[in-house]
């Protein structure tokens, strides 16, 4: 057993709160992801809970035990950091075996230990060498390491990859996710990468200012983003978000889009399934978010989604699909298409809108509608 | 920097020329620099009817090192005809340990402040950092008084009292600049570990400050072998270190004056800095510019 | 292990001490810098305020000393030589430093050995250096009678003795031991210079003369103002070279503020004037470090 539950914590460095009044449980064997931009708060909850920086309030449990006060070593935790930290002056094994060293394991007990640790982890072949003669990869899997050498209940991870290239970055990604999936371990990892987040989570946390704006499964996440600052974080290309008019048109409810067809504008009636909570905002201003694969080509002659015509500005092609750059509303906007239906820019091109996934979020809170 | 020359279509004769007036400054730079010491050496090696001769720039006529044997062992300094011997003693009594604590406290206290940022750590850098500036005559007064009622006034171990105190001011700026760089990471990581504060530094720190510690250590023993103000007021006598003791044979008047001595003993004075100078040249450069460039 | 509830409270305690380990380690090195460094200088302070002669005294008796000070010849003499040392000391030490160093940055390849030479100096005493440049420079036997010997009858260089010049010597045996230090930072400064902002400038057809000038040597600042701090508290510092050069002579024309301490508190059983003078020099150091230090440790914080 493993659990971590934060309760009301807050902190702040002089007078900037970094952290404000967060509350947050991870599960037993839960990979939690904290997301958030630099400066967001996320690398300073995650020392809140190894214990390297104390709270001013709030309260800290572990399996259910408050540890406010109890000393990071005391508290069997494990962490892997951004610049891995490793030990300059001593040699991979030392590194390793240091936190078994400083817990006064006996000699042959450590050697065995870090013997397995560096098989499972395929740096045997490296134990004897010093940290600055190994590889960025290379650093990494001892840091690695030596965050599993203590067997602890709680793994941390802060942004352990942003410092490899992308391809080891994709590498190291499934070998944490094997080995969640092997330990079963409770893990918190920070990063500001959003792939990394969904792909390795089972709930993210997005962060800003010393807030929690959303818990989630990846999947809630990107779908029912519970915010603008959410819905554009999340994603790439990010979502866009187009003011439009919500209205009333022959008893059905929908919103206004402004395009732009053969260089003149059009506005395209969009339907909305009518619910009360739309009814109480009828004429008023609201935000749609579309996701570029939400505006696509037509693959079917038929189709339930409304359609709109407009002109493509720029084609970007990432290989798999093509981005189309058209303009809704006076701004930018990116349609996801797949390469064969792509036209030339200049032209103009029939988009579908999948109405069943958009989101709408109220024009002053820049909350989701619904 | 980039070289011109490398670059193509550069003009071939006028780079020539640059590089001739490049190193003519450069050498008739180095003749100056180096003109000092010749002369020293060359008269040390003379004897004084040579010397009285006039040519100071000449080299000697055949090496003769009756002066530097005289000014070793028995030239007098005041009542004393032993040379700068005992004085040179003296000043290696001094130093040793003067060093050697004040650059243990400076790590401690450069690690205390600079990996474990508490409050108040700024305030109690710059209070201490102020120590490195001040001119000595503001605590002479003061510290003769002290080392009377502490017992130690002219004696060596007051010196190395004095010395050690006033340099922790240095040894902790050099320590605490050379710790900033540190990844406060490393101590984060190793607090994980489980290891304290001591352990720490013991494990993890010192062996990382060989560099820094050389720089204490050569700046520590520059500062201290080279040091008068402190030798000259707090001891006399037998108890004096070799500045005070070179000083006192140069300047005194009661026998003829022995030149080919007197620049010998500078030599000797001398020696002990040079060698660790040009020894470890690359270290005593960084302590000197360890306070100046931002750290 | 039996009792792991009150191993963890034992740990506890061991821990908060942990915790307040880098006060405690710091607070005995810091005292005896507070009181030997602050406490003397109140000490000092309180001295200079009193009538004290062969023995320190600490009846506070009003701002006399300083009075007297200011009326005596010989402190004003050490004071205005403070300022022509300190000036030529400084402009001739950074322009000769600075000058040997950019000379250095041209990939000369015996760069690291004529470093060395020119950097010597600053590894000798101040007492040698006045020892061996009083030899040099003493008219009887020095390098005027040897250029007079050489065939040059009328060449003349007997500033050591000559009461108006004096202390242009210990300017000139300053400046020897110095410009190496200098030029030691300017040249550590030259080479974190960016490399590429040297190759635009080339490419904007800029000659290296042009780039030193327009772009190198400016964004050197910092460097010119941490050596001109440097070279300004050790000219108000300097004592042991007029000491082993001059001796503050002939009579007391080449006498610094320092040497004037050390006079009166030491040889003429004057140790109020001393302490008073000793006061002044520490407020001509403090006006020029506190502001540099409260400065660097500013910019140190916000960056």
């Amino acid at each position: 057993m493993a659990t971590i539950s934060i309760e009301h914590a807050s902190k702040s460095f002089g007078s900037t709160d970094v952290l404000k009044d967060i509350s947050l449980d991870v599960k037993d064997g839960e990979f939690l992801v904290l997301l958030g931009a630099s400066g967001c708060g996320k690398s300073t909850l995650l020392n809140i809970i190894a214990g390297l920086e104390p709270i001013a309030d709030g309260i800290i449990r572990l399996d259910g035990e408050v540890v406010n006060d109890v000393h990071p070593k005391n508290r069997d935790i494990a962490m892997v950091f951004q610049s891995y930290a490793l030990y300059p002056n001593m040699t991979v094994e030392r590194n390793i075996a240091f936190g078994l060293e400083m817990r006064k394991i006996s000699k042959a007990e450590r050697k065995a230990t870090v013997r397995e640790v560096a098989s499972t982890l395929q740096i045997e072949h490296l134990l004897s060498r010093k940290p600055s003669q190994l590889s960025g990869g290379q650093r990494q899997r001892v840091a690695m390491g030596r965050a599993l050498v203590r067997r602890p209940k709680i793994f941390l991870f802060d942004e352990p990859l942003s410092n490899l290239d992308a391809k080891l970055r994709g590498e190291m990604r499934t070998e944490i996710k094997k080995l969640h999936q092997t330990l079963k371990a409770t893990m918190v990892y920070v990063t500001h990468d959003q792939i990394e987040a969904m792909t390795l989570a089972d709930r993210i946390a997005i962060m800003k200012d010393g807030e929690i704006q959303q818990i989630g499964t990846p999947q809630e996440i990107y779908s029912k983003p519970a915010n603008m600052y959410v819905a554009g974080f999340v994603g790439a290309p990010p979502m866009n978000f187009v003011d439009v008019d919500l209205v009333k048109r022959e008893e059905q409810l929908g919103v206004i889009l402004p395009a732009v067809l053969r260089g003149k504008p059009v506005d395209y009636f969009l339907p909305l399934p009518n619910s009360e909570q739309l009814h109480a905002r009828e004429n008023t201003k609201i935000i749609l978010g579309l996701r570029p694969e939400m505006i696509t080509h037509n693959a079917f002659t038929q189709t339930v989604n409304p359609e709109i015509a407009c002109d493509v500005e720029l084609l970007e092609p990432t290989g798999a699909d093509t981005l189309c750059l058209i303009r809704l509303a006076n701004h930018p906007a990116k349609a996801r298409i797949s390469p064969l239906f792509a036209c030339t820019p200049g032209e103009s091109m029939t988009f579908t809108i999948d109405m069943a996934r958009v989101c709408l979020f109220d024009a002053e809170s820049e909350e989701l509608i619904g | 920097m980039a070289e011109p020359k490398t670059l193509p279509g550069a003009n071939g004769k006028r780079h020539l020329l640059g590089r001739i007036f490049i190193w003519t400054l450069l050498l008739a730079a180095a003749v100056l620099y180096l003109g000092p010491i010749y002369v020293v050496l060359s008269t040390s090696l003379k004897d004084l009817a040579e010397i009285r001769a006039g040519a100071l720039l000449d080299l000697p006529h055949e090496l003769n090192f009756t002066a530097w044997r005289e000014a070793w062992s028995s030239a007098c300094i005041g009542v004393r005809c032993e040379g700068l011997r005992p004085y040179f003693l003296n000043s290696v009594i001094m130093s040793v340990p003067s060093v050697a604590i004040s650059t243990l406290i400076g790590a401690l206290s450069g690690y205390a402040l600079s990996l474990f940022r508490f409050r108040g750590a700024n305030i109690i850098f710059a209070l201490m950092l102020f120590g490195c500036f001040i001119p000595f005559q503001i605590v002479i007064l003061p510290m003769a008084q002290t080392l009377g009622y502490l017992g130690i006034a002219n004696s060596i171990t007051g010196l190395i009292v004095v010395h050690t105190i006033y340099g922790i001011s240095f040894t902790t700026l050099f320590f605490r600049n050379y710790y900033v760089s540190v990844p406060q990471e490393l101590v984060r990581a190793a607090t994980m570990d489980g290891a304290g504060f001591f352990r720490i530094f013991w494990h993890i720190m010192l062996p990382l400050s060989i560099p820094i510690i050389v720089v204490s250590v050569i700046w520590q023993f520059t500062q201290v072998w080279n040091e008068f103000l402190f030798g000259a007021s707090f001891t006399s006598g037998g108890s004096q270190p070799v500045t005070v003791a070179l000083n006192n044979l140069i300047n005194s008047t009661t026998s003829v004056k022995q030149y080919n001595v007197d620049m010998a003993a500078a030599l000797i004075a001398a020696a002990p800095t040079l060698v660790v100078y040009i020894i470890a040249g690359r270290f005593f450069v960084r302590g000197l510019t360890a306070g100046a460039v931002k750290g | 292990m039996s009792n792991p509830q009150q191993r963890k409270q034992q740990m506890s305690v061991l821990d908060r001490l942990q915790r307040y380990l880098p006060q405690l380690v710091i607070a005995p090195p810091f005292l005896l810098l507070v009181f030997f460094v602050y406490g003397f200088i109140a000490w000092t302070g309180i001295i200079s305020l009193t009538n004290s002669r062969m023995l320190p005294t600490f009846d506070v008796q009003g701002i006399q000393q300083y009075v007297r000070l200011l009326a005596m010849d010989r402190w004003n003499v050490a004071f205005d030589n403070l300022l022509i040392f300190g000036s030529l000391y400084i402009l001739f030490s950074i322009t000769i430093g600075c000058v040997l160093a950019v000379l250095l940055d041209q990939r000369i390849r015996a760069e690291g050995a004529l470093r060395t030479i020119y950097l010597y100096p600053m590894a000798i005493s101040f007492i040698v250096t006045g020892t061996a440049w009083k030899w040099i420079l003493n008219p009887s036997l020095g390098i005027e009678s040897y250029m007079q010997k050489l065939g040059w009858e009328s060449f003349q260089f007997d500033w050591i003795v000559n009461r108006d010049m004096a202390i242009y010597v210990v300017v000139l045996a300053a400046v020897w031991q110095a410009s190496g230090f200098v030029m030691a930072l300017f040249l550590s400064a030259l080479r974190t210079v960016d490399e590429d902002i040297i190759r635009a400038a080339h490419l904007d057809g800029a000659s290296t003369t042009r780039i030193y000038f327009g772009i190198i040597l400016p964004s050197l600042r910092p460097v010119f103002l941490s050596a001109f701090v440097i070279l300004a508290h050790l000219s108000i510092k300097s004592f042991d070279l007029v000491v082993a050069l001059t001796n503050g002579g002939p009579g007391y024309s080449s006498t610094l503020p320092a040497n004037f301490m050390y006079e009166m508190a030491f040889r003429r059983n004057q140790i109020g004037l001393g302490a008073a003078s000793a006061m002044m020099m520490l407020a001509t150091v403090a006006a020029i470090i506190v502001p540099y230090l409260y400065s660097e440790l500013r910019a140190k914080r916000h960056g």
